[in-house]
């Protein structure tokens, strides 16, 4: 009973080994570090949800895992939309007079700001390993320059685009 | 009492805790885990260098794994110091060993034909009168090496003892080895040299035994001063070694420098090197290389009498010598002999090639001057390094104040 | 030469070597190598010569010629593939790797150096599995632990022990690998002084190495006395900017429902603090380095 456990544990063990002992890495797999958290932050901050969401889906990318993250951007993208509907419709008046006695005339750019923070945040913890781990190691950042000013137009764009939308509706 | 869990935890959040390393390395001594216990004392004694509880600590480690030649080495240090507490079983080997007797790694006296054979120098008759300049760092050591060694007898009405190890530091070039020198003749030693060669040779088998033998060789030829160029090849920091048998050859240079069982007070110990930060912290402590004197680049004035001195014989047009120096900041001495040189070779391609003889002239310096660079500028970069950065433990004040002094930080 | 040399120049040039002593080993290899041009051993120290003074390609030529001659030498194959992690060649690092862990498959060092690399990739769970399994080989193996030291703080929060670290303070408390980690947890912890003696205590030993400097460098500045009103920023990082932004609002706000002037009087405030914050840092890394 016990050889025949003690063949099993070696039998696993041999078969975990192996299993690390397959390539991972290939040329057009390879994994690149993710937008900082500063580059991050700053295109949300300037561009508002969407923009805070494309620059997480660009750094998804770098990390080629898109495809896992993609569901969580979806969702964060709904409730953008569902929650700007709502906001903009008749119906949100209440809560556009609550929102505007509370932080004033600008309360629409602060609460643009403030759920691109939230999305900016959430996309934080998705990737946080992989941003302690590229801290900790000392990978070089990519410059979020380009990147973050294109989302910035996008996002502005697309906030344009669907508050025509929801006007016209 | 608190758990090994516990301890190793506490030690994470403060890694200077000296009781809280103490308390652990005991622990580890009564698990009977010799190595891990040895490597937390000598923690403790970096840490506290002048309290005997990590030497004796260790001293027990050292024994429990069965080096009882460095056991009582280690515990011989420490009964000189603060905070000894004896203990029973080194006590007892110690009462045991015979006082006379040399262990394994050492050499008897008849055997000290094998050596290596270490250099005698012949006589050169350096002086410090041959040294331009540095005549504070000359005072310095006159005071504090060449005099105790050579009127004893005052120095002890004062209860200081003469002979010791100094260790002289600094960038490459700058005259250690010559002051070394200087200071055997000073001294009327005799003087026995090793240099990178030598242990180059020592390296390729029986070091410990050679070492041994150079410091026998050494004693019996008393009063003389036995020099170490380049000590950090030597005594290489322990903790940055990957061979065993760095170690092994450091800890005998220890043992020896500690003179256990013999006599090393009519031996003047020195050393040089460029990188006293790869020197192994040990061979700093008292009684070994304590006293460490910082060997500058030559300064202005030093300069201007090296530049009169070489170029004596020489002809030479009227040079502009005072901006000569200036723009020889931080230049070593071997650097000024380089310029020296450079510019003279400038004179005489344009003599060969013009087919007229002249003589040297500013405009050779000034060629001279756009092509060499002071070598001493990478050493002084990692100074700074070590003043700004390394905290303030005192080691390197001096290379603080020249740095300061030349504008560096 | 006579082979007794050859091995004699061998051994000095790696005591040379452990020393750092790049010039005198060069100094050596040379006339050993006009003599045998061909001797792996020779040629390997004089890739090691190479790549110790960060003439990665020269060490790189070299190491191949090594590796064309002798395969299977596993010293050339692990400075190749130091070589290729250099040159951020990681599949073909990978692939050197691999096969040296199928030749030698209790070397518990390889397990570390292929984690290091999967770290360096973002492969975080294979790096973690790998630093495990060289630990069953070796538990005692400084590469390993360090590995696994790093896969610990990347998964768990600041404040949390690091198995992997009190494991290296044990076996190997003098190693540099081993203060750096000691550092980072403590600045993790937001022990900032610390971290900063213990850097201090790397840049003592190896004062020349200018990733330690730049490293004490930055906490130097870290726990510098005029920083002490940027912790909340220090300790928590970005949230703690988008807490500060909240609050600035927040209290923008409130403050503004009774008395105005006191509002504009705190937006200032706010202001001047997030000027500071931005301003002050690089002043200082400027002031300390110069």
């Amino acid at each position: 009973m016990d050889a025949s456990r003690d063949a099993n544990k070696n039998a696993h063990m041999t078969h975990s080994r192996e299993a690390l002992l397959q390539p991972t890495l290939s040329e057009n797999s390879l994994t690149a570090a993710p937008y900082s958290v500063r580059a991050t932050l700053f295109t949300g901050f300037f561009g508002g949800p969407f923009a805070a969401l494309a620059i997480l889906a660009l750094s998804s990318l770098r990390l080629r895992r898109l495809s896992r993250d993609a569901i969580v951007y979806a969702v964060l993208l709904l409730l953008t939309i569902v929650g700007s509907w709502a906001l903009y419709e008749t119906a949100g008046t209440t809560m556009r007079d609550w929102l505007e006695a509370q932080l004033g005339t600008s309360y629409l750019r602060y609460t643009f700001r403030f759920v691109a923070l939230i999305i900016v945040g959430l996309g934080y913890l998705l990737h946080r390993r992989e941003h302690r781990n590229a801290d900790l190691v000392g990978l070089a950042r990519p410059n979020g320059w380009i990147a973050g000013i294109a989302c910035i137009f996008l996002g502005i764009l697309l906030h344009v685009a669907l508050l025509f939308v929801i006007n016209r509706a | 009492m608190k758990t090994r869990n516990e301890i190793e935890q506490a030690l994470l959040h403060d890694p200077f805790d000296a009781g809280l390393r103490a308390e652990y390395a005991e622990l580890l001594l009564a698990e009977a885990n010799g190595e891990a216990a040895l490597s937390q004392f000598e923690l403790l004694c970096k840490q506290n260098p002048q309290h005997a509880r990590g030497h004796v600590g260790a001293a027990r480690a050292l024994l429990l794994l069965e080096r009882r030649a460095d056991a009582l080495t280690r515990y011989a240090k420490a009964r000189s110091m603060p905070g000894f507490e004896s203990d029973a079983e080194l006590e007892k080997l110690d009462s045991q060993a015979r006082r006379t007797a040399t262990p394994n790694l050492r050499v008897v006296a008849d055997n000290v034909s094998n050596v290596v054979p270490i250099q005698k120098v012949p006589e050169e008759r350096i002086r410090f009168s041959s040294i331009v300049g540095m005549d504070d760092l000359k005072k310095t050591i006159r005071i504090k090496i060449i005099e105790p060694f050579v009127n004893p007898g005052l120095f002890q009405r004062f209860r200081k003892q003469a002979g010791g190890g100094i260790l002289l530091y600094g960038p490459p070039g700058c005259g250690k080895t010559m002051i070394a020198r200087a200071v055997a003749n000073e001294c009327n030693a005799e003087f026995m040299s090793v240099g990178i060669s030598d242990v180059l040779n020592m390296w390729i088998g029986e070091s410990e035994r050679h070492l041994a033998a150079i410091f026998d060789k050494a004693r019996s030829q008393a009063p003389c001063v036995l020099f170490f160029d380049e000590l950090d090849a030597l005594a290489y920091s322990r903790s940055k070694a990957s061979s065993e048998h760095t170690r092994t050859v450091v800890n005998e240079f220890l043992s020896q420098l500690d003179g256990v069982g013999k006599d090393n007070k009519s031996l003047l110990i020195l050393a040089a090197t460029n990188m006293p930060w790869d020197v192994d912290p040990a061979m700093k402590r008292p009684g070994r290389f304590s006293r460490q004197i910082f060997v500058p680049p030559p300064d202005p004035e030093a300069r201007a009498k090296m530049l009169e001195v070489k170029l004596t014989g020489v002809p030479c047009e009227s040079l502009d010598l005072a901006s000569i120096v200036q723009r020889t900041n931080h230049f070593s001495g071997a650097d000024i002999d380089g310029l020296i040189e450079l510019a003279k070779e400038s004179a005489l391609e344009d003599n060969v090639l013009n087919g007229r003889e002249r003589a040297l002239n500013q405009g050779d310096f000034e060629s001279a001057l756009a092509i060499v660079q002071p070598t001493t500028q990478e050493w002084l970069r990692t100074a700074r390094n070590l003043v700004k950065y390394a905290g303030d433990d005192g080691s390197y004040r001096d290379v603080e104040a020249y740095l300061k002094k030349t504008k560096m930080i | 030469m006579e082979t007794s040399s050859v091995q004699q120049v061998l051994q000095q040039v790696a005591a040379l070597l452990e020393r750092r002593r790049t010039t005198q080993a060069r100094a050596l290899l040379q006339p050993a190598l006009a003599a045998h041009p061909a001797h792996s051993g020779l040629l390997l120290q004089a890739a090691y010569v190479d790549y110790l003074e960060d003439r990665i390609d020269d060490a790189m030529r070299t190491v191949r010629q090594v590796l064309a001659a002798d395969p299977d030498l596993p010293a050339a194959r692990e400075l190749y593939f130091a070589l290729l992690e250099l040159k951020d060649q990681h599949v073909e690092a990978e692939r050197v790797i691999i096969e040296l862990l199928r030749e030698y498959p209790e070397r518990a060092e390889y397990y570390g150096r292929y984690a290091d690399l999967m770290l360096r990739t973002l492969n975080f769970e294979k790096a973690k599995q790998l630093a495990h399994e060289g630990l069953k080989y070796d538990p005692d193996d400084a590469v390993c632990l360090a590995a696994r030291t790093l896969c610990e703080f990347i998964e768990q929060p600041a404040g949390d022990t690091s198995r992997g670290l009190q494991q290296l303070l044990v076996r190997h408390p003098e190693s540099v690998r081993t203060l750096v980690l000691v550092a980072i947890a403590l600045q993790q912890r937001g022990d900032l002084r610390g971290a900063r003696r213990v850097a201090q205590e790397l840049v003592r030993a190896q004062p020349d190495n200018e990733g330690l400097v730049e490293f004490a460098r930055a906490l130097t500045v870290s726990a510098h006395w005029s920083m002490r009103p940027l912790w909340p920023m220090q300790k928590w990082g970005w949230g703690a900017s988008f807490a500060l932004w909240l609050f600035a609002i927040i209290g923008i706000r409130v403050i503004g429902q009774y008395d105005q002037a006191a509002a504009g009087i705190f937006a200032i405030v706010m202001l001047l603090y997030v000027i500071y914050s931005w301003v002050w840092p690089p002043i200082l890394k400027r002031l300390i380095g110069t």
